[in-house]
């Protein structure tokens, strides 16, 4: 059929076999859309996807991590130490002079956890010393922790009380210094400060614009070594006569922390972008004592933060796209207000209000992986699940980062990219 | 990346290798599609169909002969396969067979751009633009034609020469 072929057809084919006509842009977009995420085979062999591999497996451990130290660990020793002490209690108001004998029963008796245990004394030791009942009361409280966080808060409770604890800790059988004579109230004031009851939400979910926060207790107990109310003192004095019948403890509420934010990525290559933008984050708090006197406060920080995180695309599917990322980001409290109503049984008879300020800025870093997906050429939907970790700055004021500095959050919204 | 590497990159579903692949052959094969469709909408449809092809049936290109030559057939078939659905082929079957033949002038043929020469086939007819395509550009025989388009070995020839008159006209007409 060849030899059909005349100079003409030749001629034609010589100028049009390799003719080329300019593409539009869109074209390989509309290609790539269609066709199937990568294969598997690569995936394990680069060295990129390890990185990604990292991410994810940090993300799943320290989600682990989480959940071993939820709450359900620690309540029920709290609880217990709660039963041990209101016993003990009871028999204190019953005997005007203690003796370390009647006490001995109740530490034998919590032999749970050693975190039982160091606390047990503790208690044991402000009990002989004071003989109130206001005194015994912080070992009830604490409700969340571990043995170093009690050691913490009773040390930096009150000088006086210090070289006691110790000892005590130290010493179990001679926690000594029982018969040194305290004053009933300079005795109450310093262990009612201390006392605590934490929130049993610490995981806590909810949908809507925010984002959905569920984090660790901080081993170390801020609130006692941040004090944040000066009326505590005012109120254990009030609240000193009626000892006996009302045991005044702080429930300290840290409410899931409300986050929008808007943030902007810049594509580095195929794969890795950074990613930067601004965050206004909600921290509130409430305190709540409960005794004949007692305060309600409510702290509410607002915090303006600016992220910066380097993403990696990990896989792509039908304009799906996976990606993990790290970051670090710096807070700053733009405003913040602090208001406390003072209850007499149930009746308010005082409020306080004042603006305050956390000076420090509050750094964090953070891992997260999610899914995009492109409603418009700039434009994408996203959700991701994340875990950060904030820094203790320093500051006496308590938030809900302090107190539960390492936590597990799902955000999704909107992203611009360019 | 040489060929091969770009051609093992798409195989294993690369998307760098797979972009890279479409920016080197996108203008050539955009040219084969807008010579078989005139409007440049369908032949952006044509070759984003062929390039997906192409990328999803990596592994049936055996390695050996001209792995542009196997890209540019299912560009080819991607738009017959178009102009079968569009029916556009049966316009030009039934054309009068008794008219003059008039060989073109090749010297004239010569001196023409590239441009122009695509435009002039663009203008034909689809029916007679399609044969001349595959016989006179892509090389295959009347017989193959044929068994194409459906069509017999006969009218294949008889479409290739109307359609070679056709041209020769519009040449004359311009110079």
């Amino acid at each position: 059929m060849e030899k059909e072929r005349d100079t003409i057809d030749d001629l034609f084919r010589s100028k049009l076999e390799d003719f080329e006509v300019d593409t539009m842009p869109g074209d390989w977009e509309a290609i790539a859309d269609r066709l199937p995420g990568k294969a598997p085979v690569p995936f394990r062999r680069t060295l990129r996807y390890w990185a990604a591999a990292a991410v994810i497996s940090l993300l799943m451990i320290t989600s682990s991590v989480y959940l071993f130290r939820s709450e359900k660990e620690a309540t029920p020793i709290a609880a217990k130490i709660e039963q041990e002490t209101k016993k003990i209690e009871t028999e204190l108001a019953k005997e005007t002079e203690p003796s370390v004998t009647q006490i001995q029963p109740v530490e034998d008796q919590i032999t749970a956890t050693p975190v039982a245990r160091v606390q047990q004394p503790v208690k044991r030791e402000t009990y002989k010393a004071t003989v109130t009942v206001a005194d015994t009361e912080p070992a009830v409280i604490s409700s969340d922790d571990d043995m170093e966080e009690n050691a913490e808060v009773i040390i930096h409770s009150d000088d006086t009380a210090v070289v006691e604890t110790e000892d005590v800790v130290q010493d179990h059988p001679n926690v000594g210094s029982a018969d040194e004579p305290r004053s009933l109230i300079a005795d109450a004031a310093p262990v009612g400060k201390k006392e605590k009851n934490v929130s049993t939400r610490r995981w806590g979910f909810g949908m809507g614009g925010g984002s959905v926060t569920a984090g660790t207790s901080n081993s170390l107990n801020t609130y006692a070594l941040k004090n944040t109310s000066l009326t505590d003192q005012e109120l254990l004095f009030l609240n000193a006569a009626n000892f006996e019948s009302s045991l005044p403890r702080t429930n300290v509420k840290h409410k899931t922390p409300v986050s929008v934010g808007m943030s902007i990525s810049y594509s580095l290559n195929n794969r890795f972008a950074l990613v930067t933008g601004l965050n206004y984050s909600l921290l509130s708090s409430s305190w709540e004592t409960t005794a004949s006197y007692h305060n309600k406060t409510s702290q509410k920080l607002h915090f303006i933060g600016i992220p910066l995180s380097l993403s990696y695309k990990i896989a792509e599917w039908n304009r799906f796209q996976v990606y993990a990322a790290a970051g670090i980001m710096t807070e700053v409290n733009v405003a913040g207000k602090l208001v406390t109503n003072k209850y007499m049984h149930k009746e308010l008879y005082g409020k306080e209000s004042e603006h305050i300020r956390m000076k420090e800025w509050l750094w964090s870093v953070n891992a997260r992986a999610g899914v995009s997906y492109p409603l418009l050429r700039f434009l994408s939907l996203y959700a991701e699940v994340g875990a950060n970790y904030y820094f203790d700055n320093g500051s006496t004021i308590e938030t809900v980062r302090s107190e539960k500095p390492f936590n597990v959050n799902l955000q999704a919204g909107f992203r611009f990219g360019f | 990346m040489d060929e091969t590497q770009l051609i093992n990159g798409c195989r294993k579903g690369d998307r760098l290798a797979q972009k890279e692949l479409y920016e080197r052959y996108s203008r050539k094969m955009m040219g084969v599609c807008l010579r078989y469709v005139n409007d440049r909408e369908t032949a952006r449809d044509l070759l984003q169909d062929g390039f997906v092809k192409v990328f999803t049936s990596m592994d049936s290109f055996s390695g050996i002969g001209s792995f542009e030559g196997w890209m540019r057939k299912i560009f080819v078939n991607c738009a017959l396969e178009h102009l079968r659905k569009s029916d556009v082929l049966r316009e030009s079957t039934d054309l009068d067979n008794t008219a003059e033949l008039i060989q073109p002038d090749s010297s004239v043929i010569s001196d023409m751009s590239a441009a122009e020469l695509m435009r002039l086939v663009q203008e034909l007819p689809a029916g007679f633009r399609t044969v001349f395509n595959l016989f006179a550009i892509e090389g295959y025989s009347h017989k193959e034609i044929s068994d194409m388009l459906n069509i017999t070995e006969s009218t294949s020839r008889s479409q290739f020469t109307r359609a070679k008159q056709m041209l020769q006209k519009r040449i004359n007409a311009l110079y």
